[in-house]
């Protein structure tokens, strides 16, 4: 086995370079593997009063808490359509939570390198939470940074300018 | 006292020494020349801790080693020696010692040990000497201590090996005697031996939630069965329901105690005391089936002992100034137990001399606790009987130890997020109310609906509950509804209105529930659609991102496995969103 297969096998191997993908409307995401908890089909959600509209509300999974936040109308993007939702379930900074996607596609292997910095958009809206982009298959892939997306700072700015 | 419950003391007394023994080998186990004072502290107050049980209990000879190992782990304490090798040897070996003799004890209750020769050995490592000579001779120079202990060293290694031996021989006969009453005792081996192990509480969660996650599968199945005609299978998964149910119902007991064992123990302590001091003391418990965490109980054991051996020892006074001050001839204790709105609360009164806040003040002074310059209220003189070393009595009793026994109580206290509160009087007695909450989260809840949506509203909150159809509630333009209540107008809010979940189709009015409850000095009413159930739930938290809600604060996860928020109805009725709702309502009504 020559050396270079071995490191390349490594690379493969190695749950720091995977990604798992997934669809809000046509648009494709991804995040990184490490960050994933578990992929679940769409559970029953308790609302709460006083949140956002992308609040999904909270879910009991196997006796923990845990809120639920539809990325879709987080990021205002239509869905395609409720067949293949799930909610990831994540880790991110000692808080776990769920985000529901429109459908879990697959998970990929992308070298650190080869992550292409965001671009710089001629904008004022805030895409901090994009981390970089990924070019798989002729598609770009957008890498998510969750827990900016999700963020609790956001939640309660919201619920500060709310009321 | 009937056998059964001394039988019952004695084995809650052999759990207990089991555990207090694996944690002070550990504590030996990390004894270094330069063993932090914290550490020398815990064991201290492990042996501290023991003796009293021990003697609680009525196995004297224990309590007897046990105060040697505490007197000489005190000096430790106190620096009087360096910490050697051979010093913790001699710690060691009397702990696997006192373990040997749990063990037998648990085999035959009579077992005699030969507890001289440990306290010899004690004594022989801590140079022999009585206590106060040696106190005498602290301000020597250490390094002089150290060449005595190296002394010891040599000669002690020699008598070493022979106790050793001594032991081994001790061991055989004790084995033969163990054979004779064997048979006797079969009755007594076979209770006491109904072993007891230790589980973490957090197996217990991990349990629990599982057990959740069946609930939940199993309603799923039971879905899928309804489409289907299959009776045997039917009425096998109604076997399975059955079956889970009885396991949850398990693992929630598995944590829940009442304090009853708390109160026997105390009882029995209560009388040995008094019977030692003669003094005559009457012991009231109530609240006996309050129940609680099982860790909470465990961590109130010791403070409730010493706070109750202390209101004997230095509270209650002697029949005779009783009398005297006209009061009964015999002193009462009172420990009662409750809950009340999510807190656990112990109340141990007495009606002795009470405190002085003056005396405590100069005591302490005197002590060095506080510099004297201070000016303190009597509530924190109170305070001051906790600081580590405060004792008020000048000299040293068997009873109430050498003022470890406050420290412990409040640090035990702290640790389970309590407060521990004094109120005393001098000549009217001394107060001691604990306040616990009750962090496991286990309370009596309503289950409510609004809507057609699940809420729970705790017990506590409420003052009372009415019907609506039968109460007198007016609508008053501009203002709000009100309801008279026993002459006192109380304003009512729909909560429907407030959390903007108004449903078109009106509930059936009958079952509408008034809950008045008490909000920053005033009552308010809490309009419901109607009440499902009242049940112990188990609260959870909600995640971080939540902590915001004015009004939601925490959740509950219900049979079903449907997660269902707990209103705080105070708050959330002042909270900006519920009121803003509330006026946007209230204005399309009036155009």
């Amino acid at each position: 086995m020559s050396e270079e297969y071995i490191k390349k096998h490594q690379m493969m191997v190695s749950t720091e370079n995977r990604y798992l993908c997934f669809s809000l409307g046509n648009e494709h995401f991804s995040i990184p593997l490490l960050q994933v908890k578990e992929v679940i089909g769409i559970p029953d959600f308790t609302q709460i009063p006083y949140t956002p509209n992308y609040f999904c509300g909270i879910m009991n999974l196997r006796g923990k808490i845990i809120s639920v936040i539809d990325m879709r109308k987080k990021l205002n993007i239509v869905s395609k359509g409720t067949e293949e939702n799930s909610v990831i379930v994540c880790d991110l900074e000692n808080i776990t939570m769920g985000a529901l996607v429109d459908s879990v596609d697959n998970v990929i292997n992308i070298e650190k390198e080869k992550i292409l910095p965001k671009p710089n958009m001629q904008s004022s809206i805030k895409n901090d939470y994009i981390d970089g982009l990924i070019e798989f298959k002729n598609q770009i892939i957008v890498l998510i940074n969750l827990a900016k997306s999700l963020s609790i700072e956001d939640l309660i700015h919201i619920e500060k300018s709310g009321s | 006292m009937d056998e059964e419950f001394e039988l019952e003391l004695r084995m809650i007394f052999l759990r207990e020494a089991d555990a207090n023994l694996e944690e002070a080998e550990e504590a030996y186990l990390q004894f270094s020349e330069n063993a932090s004072n914290d550490l020398l502290a815990r064991c201290f107050r492990l042996a501290h801790n023991l003796k009293g049980s021990s003697k609680a209990v009525g196995y004297t000879e224990i309590a007897e080693i046990l105060h040697h190992l505490e007197s000489f782990l005190l000096r430790l304490k106190n620096k009087e020696f360096a910490i050697t090798q051979k010093i913790t040897n001699v710690l060691l070996g009397t702990n696997d010692r006192l373990k040997i003799i749990i063990e037998q004890l648990k085999i035959n209750p009579n077992y005699k040990t030969n507890y001289k020769q440990i306290i010899d050995e004690i004594n022989q490592v801590s140079g022999e000497t009585p206590p106060l000579i040696n106190e005498d001779q602290k301000p020597d120079l250490k390094e002089g201590d150290i060449i005595v202990l190296i002394d010891y060293d040599k000669s002690d290694k020699v008598k070493n090996s022979s106790d050793i031996n001594k032991l081994e021989e001790n061991k055989l006969e004790e084995n033969k005697l163990e054979e004779s009453i064997k048979q006797k005792n079969f009755h007594n081996k076979k209770f006491l031996n109904d072993e007891i192990i230790r589980v973490s509480l957090n197996k217990i969660e991990i349990l629990q939630n599982y057990i959740g996650e069946i609930v939940i599968i199993e309603s799923m199945i039971e879905e899928q069965m309804s489409l289907v005609n299959y009776q045997s299978m039917k009425n096998y998964f109604r076997l399975l329901i059955k079956a889970t149910k009885e396991v949850q119902e398990i693992v929630v007991s598995l944590r829940l105690v009442p304090i009853k064992p708390v109160f026997q123990k105390l009882l029995r302590t209560g009388r040995d005391t008094s019977a030692m001091l003669n003094k005559e003391v009457n012991i009231t418990f109530i609240g006996e089936n309050t129940e609680m965490d099982k860790f909470i109980l465990d961590e109130l054991m010791d403070p409730l002992m010493h706070i109750v051996r202390n209101a004997i020892d230095h509270g209650i006074e002697e029949s005779e100034e009783r009398i005297e001050k006209d009061k009964m001839r015999e002193g009462n204790i009172t420990v009662k137990a409750s809950h009340e709105s999510g807190n656990l609360i112990l109340t141990i009164a007495d009606d002795g001399k009470g405190m002085n806040p003056k005396l405590i003040y100069e005591s302490a002074v005197k002590k060095g606790v506080i510099s004297g310059t201070e000016t303190l209220t009597d509530m924190q003189c109170f305070e001051l009987i906790f600081i580590p070393g405060f004792s008020t009595k000048t000299e040293t009793t068997e009873i109430s130890g050498r003022g470890v026994g406050m420290d412990v109580v409040k640090t035990n206290i702290e640790m389970l997020n309590g407060k521990i509160d004094i109120f005393s009087q001098v000549d009217m007695g001394t107060e001691f109310r604990i306040k616990i909450p009750l962090s496991v989260g286990i309370m009596d809840a309503f289950i409510i609906e609004i809507s057609k949506e699940k809420f729970i509203i705790p017990v506590h909150q409420v003052v009372e509950c009415l019907s609506l159809s039968k109460s007198n509630l007016t609508y008053l333009t501009g203002i709000d509804n009100v309801i008279s209540l026993r002459n006192e107008e109380i304003s009512v809010v729909d909560l429907s209105q407030g959390l903007n979940i108004q449903n078109k189709n009106d509930e059936k009015l009958k079952d509408k529930v008034i809950f008045i409850v008490q909000a920053k000095g005033k009552k308010i009413g809490a309009l419901v659609d109607k009440i499902i159930s009242i049940q112990s739930v188990v609260t959870k938290n909600l995640g971080e991102e939540l902590r915001c809600e004015s009004g939601i604060v925490g959740s509950v996860i219900l049979g079903d496995g449907k997660v269902v928020p707990i209103l705080e109805i105070a708050e959330l009725v002042a909270s900006q969103s519920f009121q803003k709702n509330l006026q946007k309502i209230n204005s399309r009504q009036i155009i």
